[in-house]
This record gives structure tokens, sequence and C-alpha cells, in this order.
């Protein structure tokens, strides 16, 4: 699977990307400060591909998610969907990213807009990018609840009378209305129960199985993204730090950060007990970013060669890349 | 919720005894009250409301005249139902135009920003510079007397409370999920405003809207009062007010009921911008 991949064009190329904001700090204007919110990232999804972005919370994921659909601004890099660079995008270029991929949210009230119905929300979609004819807009919009599994009556109903996960999938059956090649959702379980956070996820693994759609699941809860991402880079203060297939990634981390949170995942055995070793503190702010490799100040295993600039590159490994002075590619 | 509301907090809580939302229902009564009377005038009045009778001048009120009769002879009870028709229009339109004025410079401003929302917002500071009412009667007096001036005078300055109101919800639901979920589905500039943002950043200017038909209805009296809005003989409670205040001391019926008719339906409109804020927030 791996083989063929790498031999087709990615269905999207970030290279580079930054984002950053100009924050409002000191008295005068030209005292603003900068804050990096996401800082040189370069990641790729294949078509059908789902990659998983992990990190704790500002370690600027969502902002990256917003960045590579356009939806939030980019200060650098290129965004690559497939073949043109969306940072430079046209408003003909922008139409047709809009048409191709789609957002799930994570508080799944807030992403519906409370005045409309679920019928309206979801037939407005397929009216305004005409993808059936007027007459069949209700049918097709039938056929979306039932494929997020959801009772066609629904359609009537406004989001205040719904639950969280039935919100969720009203959105995740708007996303998909769309007919996208490529969803971005953004911690979309997160304010979910557990139970319901395992139906979404086996929704969502079932609709990339049936449509073959490409997903970056931006989470910071590790155990899902182990279940559903075939990739994962995991972010800290807006760099990746290592990314890999899931499976080697969680089986062998190679970067300490990687290591540390798969270490804070907890068990359900009692009888085991959480790790000794467990992150200390809060990230440093992305404000003030530390120099050389920003995870130093909190690494057990920090040298002094990792306070010193620039900060260490990315490097690989087969397809497992990792951005750790200390971790020797062989 | 009920501790809130601080000013008739008794009041409102005995109501509530009685079920649902009582600012609403006793709004919504008033003032469809004052609207089947406006509409029914012609049928109830018992008399014209211009006509003289110089033989019933000054009458104290009484089976012939509930409401007493005025120094020409006018039944002032006729005069005070087919007020209800102008203080009414008055207060509709007075409200509608500033609204609809309002609510698509704020939503245009908040929603774009940049120069567009620094322009406008520059423009509402400069009709805030001028107090209301001066400014009003600046432009009434340019457009001359009469009720049109009145509602062109209303629209021009307005609106400025609206536009502020619907910018300031704009602004915040601009940036919700939403919003931005609107715009990832790739919908156009006038589609999330115009679906999306607005039918849920005017709540707070439809609540709005019902005090500031109070405000109209009392400013259409006063324009009247001063002469610059309706023009003698017709009947509206303003100008009623006006004309009877000569006579205050001997025949008080005559200031007193258009006075109390502007008071019930202002009252009314206070209800119902109550009891609609209520509801809706209750809706959210």
């Amino acid at each position: 699977m791996n083989a063929t991949k790498t031999n087709r064009k990615p269905l999207l190329d970030i290279e580079d990307l930054s984002v950053e904001f100009k924050v409002a700090g000191g008295l005068v204007p030209w005292k603003r400060r900068v804050l990096r919110a996401v800082n040189g990232v370069t990641l790729s999804v294949h078509a059908g591909e789902t990659l998983g972005i992990v990190g704790e919370s500002g370690s600027g994921k969502s902002t990256l998610g917003r960045a590579v659909l356009r939806l939030g601004e980019l200060t650098a890099g290129k965004v690559l969907f497939e073949g043109t660079d969306m940072a430079k995008a046209t408003p003909s270029d922008l139409a047709r990213l809009r048409r191709a991929t789609a957002m799930i949210f994570q508080d799944p009230y807030n992403a519906l807009n409370p005045r409309l119905t679920v019928g309206e929300a979801i037939g407005e979609v397929l009216r305004v990018h005409r993808k059936v004819p007027a007459g069949d807009v209700k049918a097709r919009v039938s056929e979306l609840l039932q494929m997020v599994g959801l009772a066609p009556e629904l359609a009537a109903r406004k989001p205040s009378g719904l639950s969280g996960g039935q919100c969720q999938r009203i959105g995740i059956a708007r996303a998909l209305a769309v007919e996208p090649r490529l969803i971005i959702a953004d911690e979309c379980v997160a304010a979910l129960d557990v139970s319901v956070q395992g139906q979404i996820i086996n929704l969502l693994i079932e609709l990339r199985e049936r449509m073959g759609v490409a997903l970056i699941f931006i989470a910071h809860d590790l155990a899902l993204v182990r279940r559903l991402c075939d990739r994962v880079a995991v972010m800290y203060l807006g760099r990746v730090v290592e990314e890999g297939p899931t499976a080697e990634v969680f089986a062998a981390p190679r970067h300490p950060y990687t290591a540390s949170l798969l270490r804070a995942i907890p068990e359900i055995d009692p009888d085991r007990p959480l790790s000794s070793e467990l992150l200390p503190g809060d990230p440093p702010s992305p404000l003030n970013l530390p120099r050389g490799c920003a995870f130093h100040p909190r690494c057990a295993l920090a040298e002094a060669r990792c306070a010193e600039d620039p900060p260490p590159p990315l490097r690989r490994r087969g397809d497992h890349l990792s951005a750790c002075l200390l971790d020797n590619p062989t | 919720m009920l501790l809130v509301r601080s000013s008739h907090a008794r009041f409102g809580w005995r109501l509530r005894l009685l079920g649902g939302n009582a600012a609403l229902t006793i709004g919504a009564l008033i003032v469809l009250g004052w609207l089947v009377v406006a509409l029914t005038a012609p049928l109830i009045a018992p008399y014209d409301p211009i006509f003289q009778d110089a033989t019933a001048r000054l009458q104290s009120p009484g089976w012939l005249h509930p409401f007493g009769t005025d120094n020409f002879g006018r039944d002032v009870f006729a005069r005070v139902l087919w007020g209800a028709r102008i203080d009414l229009q008055i207060s509709f339109l007075g409200v509608i135009f500033p609204f609809m004025i309002g609510a698509s410079v704020g939503a245009i401003a908040g929603y774009f920003g940049g120069v567009v929302d620094m322009l406008l917002m520059r423009i509402i500071d400069i009709v805030l510079a001028f107090p209301f009412l001066v400014l009003m009667l600046a432009i009434i007096a340019i457009l001359g007397p009469g009720l049109s001036s009145f509602y062109i005078a209303m629209a021009l300055v307005g609106w400025i409370s609206y536009a502020r109101l619907v910018r300031s919800q704009v602004l915040v639901l601009k940036h919700a999920d939403f919003a931005v979920a609107a715009r990832s589905l790739g919908f156009g500039h006038m589609r999330i405003m115009g679906r999306h943002l607005l039918p849920n950043a005017i709540l707070g200017s439809v609540v709005f809207s019902m005090s500031d038909a109070v405000l109209v209805l009392l400013n259409g009296a006063a324009i009247s009062y001063l002469g610059l809005g309706v023009q003698p003989p017709v009947a509206e409670w303003g100008i009623m007010v006006a004309e009877g205040q000569g006579f205050i001391t001997t025949a008080w019926w005559i200031t007193a009921f258009p006075g109390i008719a502007i008071v019930s339906l202002a009252m009314g409109f206070s209800f119902l911008a109550d009891g609609l804020g209520e509801w809706l927030g209750v809706r959210e």
C-alpha cells in the first residue's frame, strides 16, 4: 500500500506552511509581538488516506487545519491541493477547493445554524453546488441522513432538539453532501460522550471505506488516532516533531515528546498505574519559543546541544520522520 | 431569570403563575387590541373625528360622549379611536425603515470589516454627534412639516442603533463555527450574511425594535405636538394632547384620554419587548 502511494502524486501537499498572528502586546503598536502558531510544517495526504494530527492544546493543529482549507490566514508556505497552490488561490481556485473539501467541527451544536432545520442545512449545500436536480434534494437529504445512521424524519428538526451525537452526524452528513475528496475533522469527537465517540469513529471508518475520502483527523486523543489513522503527525508548538505510519509511531516512538504522550494514555487495567515519567509542566508560550528544540525544557533526555539553534530538522528513516537530535537514523 | 427582572419583578412573578410568558401575552394583547381598534375605527367610532358640533363644546364625559368633547365640539372618544390608526402607523413605519437600513449597514460593516467597517462607523459617529431630536427637527424643517418628512427623518436618524447592534452581533457570529462551516461549504458572501449571520444577529434588534417603537411613538407625538408632524384637524394622540393643554384645568378629558392611549400603547410595546426577549432567549 505504501509503495503505491509514494509513486502517486499526493492529494494534498503542505510545504513549509507557517501561520503567524500579530499580538497586541505593549502599549505601542510597533512593539507588537508575533505568535507563531504554525512553524514550517510539511505534510502530505494521499487520496483515501487518513492522517492523524496530534498534539497538546495550543500546538497549532487546529490553526493548521483551518489554514489548509483557507478558512484562516497563512503567512508563508504552499498548500498544494491537486497540484494547485491554494496559498495563492484565485477566487476560482478557492471555489474549486471548497467544492472538494469539507470540515467537521469540534462543537456539534455550534457548527450548525440554529435557525435552520436539518433538512434545510443539508439541502442548502446540495442546492448551492447543484449536486442533484432541485426535485431530488429531499430524497438526497434522506439518503445522506441514513448514510450517517439517522432517521430521515430528523430533517424537519432544528439542532436545539437534537443530541450532540446526532448533531455531529448531521455535521458529517452536511460535509458528505459536498462529495469531498478531503475532509478535515477538527477534534470532532472531543465534545461527545465516550460511547458516542466510538460510534462516530466507526462511522468515519465506514464512510472512508465506502467513499474513499481522504481524512485529516485532528485530535488529542491518541487511542482514537490509533484506531482510525493510517499515518500520524505529532505537533509540538507549531512544528511537526514526528511523523510516520500509525503502527510504527505507536510501537516505537522516536521523539521523546511522542514517547511521553504515549505514556500518558490511561490504561483500563487498574493494576498497571500510570507511568511516573509523565510530562511535567505546560508547554512554553508560543510567543516566546525556546531556542533550539522547543521541547528541550521539558525533555528528560535533553543535552546541551538541544538548546542550540537552529531547531533540529525532521530526519527520515524509511517512512518514519523525527526531529530529535538524539535519535540516530541508522 | 426571575431575579434579573428588577424593575417589575413582583408583577412579573405574579403573572407568571398564570402560566406561560405573561409579558409577551399582555404586550401582544394590548398591541393587537389597538390594531383591531385602528382597523375598525370607521365602524365603531360613534362620531366623525373631525365633525365639529358648536352646540356641544367642552362637554364632560357622559353617555353621549364617553370621553367628552373638545373646544370645537369634536367627540374625544371618536378621535382617540381614529388616532390609533395614525399612531400605530407612526410606530410601525418609524421602526421598520430604520430597522432595515440599520440591519443591512450593520451586517455589511461587521462582516466585511476593515475599511468598509471603518467608513460606516465614522458615518454613524457623525450622526451620533448631533442630538437626536435636534437632527430630526432640522431634517423635517428642510423637508417641510408632515408625516412623510417624519418617516424620512426617522429613517435617516434612527438606523444607527440597529446598525450598531447588528454589527456587534455579526462581529461575534462570523467567527462562530457555523459561519466558518458556511464558508468551508463554499457559500457566497450574500448567502452567509443573509441566511446564516443576519437571522441569528437580529434577535437583539427585534427586541430593541419593540422598545424603539415606544420611543418612535413618543417622538411622533412630540413632533406633532410641535406642529411639525400630523397637521390639524387630523386626529392623532400627540396633537390632541397639544390642542387640549390650554384647557387642562377646565376640561382635563381632552388631554387625559389621548395621553392614556399613548401610555397604554407604549406599555404594550414595552411588554412585548420584554416578553419577546425572554421568548427568543429561551429558544436559543
